[in-house]
């Protein structure tokens, strides 16, 4: 075996250069788990392959292919839920020198990509143009790409959902190469701005996927006009039923671009705020939780005006009370709307434990109590509960997550973490939800899902019939 | 922290990655800020990759190899990283440490450090620096007399004595304009810094115990440094070799200077000039604002601020043997810093760190367009 990875190791030399392929255990190391070691197991790559190109990537598939070793693709490195973990070793494909802007068109409101671009990279240059990224929750150190294809959840998904990509490069397993959409219409010239012909819009095939039908290489995404006036508000409410209808009506009538419903024990408020601004701000609320409604304004200034006016309308005969914020949160939170990076507080504890899932907004309050008291009684009172509605908002949807802060570090609450895990996850279902959003490893259980987990699988077996793409991770 | 306890805390490096970049919120800009891994390019030079690493050895995981020491000791130590993570995530390690802490445990168990840098913990050994320089010549640069005792001690650093001269002389011209007395060890002895950064920490208890005792010798009350690496080694690892804090006010030039400079004039040069945060005096220490106050008073309108500078600085890329070890990366690292300062518009790229000047200097040579010069250098222009 060992000798084999030696002959493949050579030969992706061969196609990325020496400099870009290890095997060495202090390169593959890193990649081996991530911060949810606790639901997948550990396991390392045999390889590291770091391709620049799309020729590169195609070659180091085609190698694969033809020694029948597993891929797993990783576009910027921020390894969560397990995604990434090659639970069959194999190469670690990194994307991360694949890192160019091919495109910013202001006429069609798009950019055109590389996997390895970040949010952080992206944003610095799209707000030299007046066009807007839309940016996830989460640090803009993750690749759009990524992001994208695997459907995040994104400060303004209230207005703008969470459908920003439009046309894709792909390498299928074999090395072969797919685009969809307008880029392969047969024009004289490349034009990826539309999804919407030739038929049904096979990037949606992807989506969803962590790199288990093929690599990513390029991708066209959407940008929306930068907002002239941009206002974040807190509202405090009395409970979380009494943040369900105003959060609603927000959506429904268009009046901000993020609503965020979210409830804090007072734990879990004063790990979050120490050390910070707001320190001492849990104490204002004698031990009960924290209800808020985390809210933007946004658009033209007079759009923005007309809509805060409606907003505190809804708020407060809603119960809710808009709290005075310091300039300097004030700041903070447009800049975390625009880009991205104190979500990572949420591991101020040292770790985080999040089921996320899509869910109905008016059910928000029982998915909350269900995975409150689940949390409370294993011993972690450091929870907090955050429900999103996402456009369109057919359906009351909802990205929902429940949030444990907690210290992976101790085996005895990694043991406890990994039944409440199961126990909340039954207790979701039983309330009712669509579906998890991006979810572990083993969480979709294809077999359970008749003739559309077959056709699935049929699926996969004709994109990746030897299942080398990233093999054991969802959604089937 | 014990094995046990570090082990532990590892756990809750979360791979966001924050560590490479400069804070975009505060500066408004998408940077990276770690120099070792836009270098490598691998995750297992970055600092959540040698997090993973250091997991992997503590744990027993990973048995060391050429490329993990490869990895480990082309750390430069610079502190950008731990300054990104702390407040932010629920990390509790310093990272300076940590990564230090680890090339000692593989230096003990036989690994590393590398060939340069064993080679010159060999010549403090012999020499009292790490440069292979007769020790008898330390002080060749000094011009003039200087009393045998004196409360203020000016401690030049190695590459101040046999690299930078004009550095240490700069630096004593200005203590003489000062008015204030003081004098220069005959005996002094590396720092120690050198070893500390590779792992090397048997000789450096030896070296800290003579300095002092010289420094005892000489009447020292204050100690005053032009070398930011030796200032953070007397204030900051001196107390943990030896398990007290030496009874003396420590100061790096800049703030001595702008204590002792408060009521002279000093001589506008006109020049565009920007400063680059030394990382073991910026980070490491926490001093930012006296060099710039004094440059201020020299440069006016000409002091420029790099985008990446205090907390955010980009490091020159000298530091922890690496100058040594990695020549080349070095050179990249103080290419990218020349070029930022070059694309401000600046004539003279000022550091305040023989060490720095000595890596920047390098890079300029071989790129041109900016000169490279030490905070006492200029001082010793403005006081002329």
């Amino acid at each position: 075996m060992r000798a084999r990875i030696k002959e493949v190791e050579r030969k992706l030399a061969g196609v990325v250069g020496g400099e870009n392929v290890s095997s060495d255990p202090s390169d593959l190391l890193p990649f081996e788990r991530d911060d949810q070691f606790f639901l997948v197991p550990p396991h390392r790559p045999d390889l590291v392959v770091r391709p620049g190109s799309t020729r590169e990537v195609q070659g180091v598939l085609r190698l694969a292919h033809r020694y029948r070793i597993p891929v797993v693709p990783l576009a910027s490195g921020i390894n969560r839920k397990g995604l990434c973990i090659p639970s069959r070793g194999g190469i670690l494909l990194d994307l991360r020198r694949m890192n160019r802007i091919l495109e910013i068109n202001e006429e069609m409101m798009t950019a055109t990509i590389e996997p390895g671009v970040s949010f952080g990279q992206l944003v610095n240059e799209v707000r030299k143009t007046g066009l807007r990224v839309i940016t996830p929750w989460a640090p803009s150190t993750a690749s759009v790409l990524a992001n994208y294809m695997l459907r995040g959840i994104y400060g303004p998904a209230t207005r703008y959902g969470t459908d920003h990509l439009i046309s894709i490069e792909v390498v299928l397993p074999d090395g072969r190469l797919l685009r969809t959409g307008s880029l392969n219409t047969p024009t004289s010239r490349p034009l990826p701005y539309c999804n919407l012909v030739n038929g049904p819009d096979l990037c949606k095939l992807f989506q969803g996927n962590p790199g288990t039908m093929g690599v990513l290489t390029r991708g066209t995404i959407r940008l929306y006009p930068m907002p002239e006036v941009m206002r974040p508000f807190m509202a405090s409410f009395p409970d979380y039923e009494s943040m369900v209808k105003p959060a609603i009506e927000l959506t429904v009538r268009d009046v901000v671009e993020a609503c965020w419903t979210m409830t804090f024990t007072p734990s879990s408020l004063r790990t979050l705020t120490s050390g910070g601004r707001l320190e001492g701000f849990a104490d204002m609320f004698g031990g009960e939780d924290f209800f808020s409604m985390w809210l933007y304004v946004a658009g033209e200034r007079e759009r923005a005006e007309r809509d805060e006016q409606r907003m505190r309308k809804i708020v407060e005969e809603s119960g809710g009370t808009l709290l005075p914020l310091p300039p300097e949160t004030e700041e903070e939170m447009i800049k975390d709307e625009i880009w991205e990076r104190t979500s990572v507080r949420g591991w101020k504890k040292g770790n985080l434990y999040g089921c996320s899932f899509y869910g109905i907004m008016k059910l928000a309050p029982e998915y909350y109590r269900a995975c409150r008291e689940i949390s409370f009684r294993y011993g972690f009172d450091e929870f907090h509960y955050e429900a999103v509605p996402v456009a369109p908002f057919h359906g009351q949807l909802a990205y929902n997550d429940p949030c444990i802060l907690w210290d992976a570090g101790d085996p005895e609450q990694v043991r406890k973490m990994r039944k409440l895990h199961r126990e909340i996850m039954r207790a979701l279902l039983k309330v009712g939800i669509y579906g998890w959003f991006r979810p572990f490893p083993g969480v979709v259980e294809g077999r359970r899902m008749g003739e559309y987990g077959r056709l699935w699988r049929a699926l996969k077996d004709l994109v990746d019939p030897l299942h080398l793409m990233n093999p054991g991770k969802p959604p089937l | 922290m014990k094995s046990g306890e570090l082990l532990r805390e590892l756990y809750h490096c979360l791979h966001c990655h924050l560590c490479n970049f400069a804070d975009w919120h505060a500066l408004d800009e998408w940077l990276p800020l770690c120099p070792t891994y836009a270098y490598f390019g691998f995750e297992s030079f970055s600092a959540s990759g040698k997090m993973e690493l250091a997991r992997g050895l503590l744990s027993g995981e990973l048995k060391p190899s050429p490329r993990t020491l490869q990895i480990l000791f082309s750390d430069l130590g610079c502190g950008a990283c731990h300054q990104q993570c702390r407040g932010l995530t629920g990390l509790k390690v310093d990272h300076v440490e940590l990564f230090e802490e680890l090339k000692a445990r593989l230096v003990e168990k036989g690994y590393g450090p590398l060939p340069e840098q064993k080679a010159y913990a060999e010549s403090v050994r012999k020499n009292h620096n790490p440069y292979r320089e007769k020790h008898e010549e330390r002080t060749s640069w000094l011009e003039r007399e200087l009393p045998e005792r004196a409360e203020t001690v000016y401690f030049v650093g190695c590459t101040s004595s046999y690299r930078q001269k004009e550095i240490a002389g700069s630096t004593a011209e200005v203590l003489l304009r000062s008015g204030e007395e003081f004098t220069v060890l005959e005996d002094e002895w590396c720092c120690g810094s050198p070893l500390l950064r590779t792992g090397q920490r048997g000789l450096a208890r030896e070296v800290a115990e003579h300095n002092l005792e010289v420094l005892r010798r000489a009447g020292a009350k204050r100690v005053v440094f032009s070398c930011a690496g030796c200032y953070r080694t007397f204030s900051k690892d001196y107390p943990k070799l030896l398990g007290r804090k030496p009874e003396l006010e420590l100061l790096h030039t800049s703030q001595y200077f702008l204590r002792t400079l408060s009521g002279k004039g000093l001589r506008g040069n006109g020049k565009r000039v920007a400063y680059h945060d030394p990382c073991h005096l910026g980070r490491g220490m926490g001093v930012y604002d006296p060099p710039r106050e004094l440059l201020r008073r020299i440069c006016g309108e000409g002091f420029l601020e790099m985008k990446r500078s205090r907390e955010n600085s980009w490091c020159c890329g000298a530091g922890s043997g690496v100058k040594a070890a990695f020549p080349d990366f070095a050179l990249w690292s103080a290419t990218r810093r020349l070029e930022e300062a070059v694309d401000l518009g600046a004539e003279t790229l000022v550091s305040s760190c023989p060490f720095c000047k000595r890596n920047l200097g390098d890079a300029s040579r071989k790129r041109g367009g900016i000169e490279v010069r030490d905070l006492s250098e200029l001082l010793e222009e403005a006081l002329a």
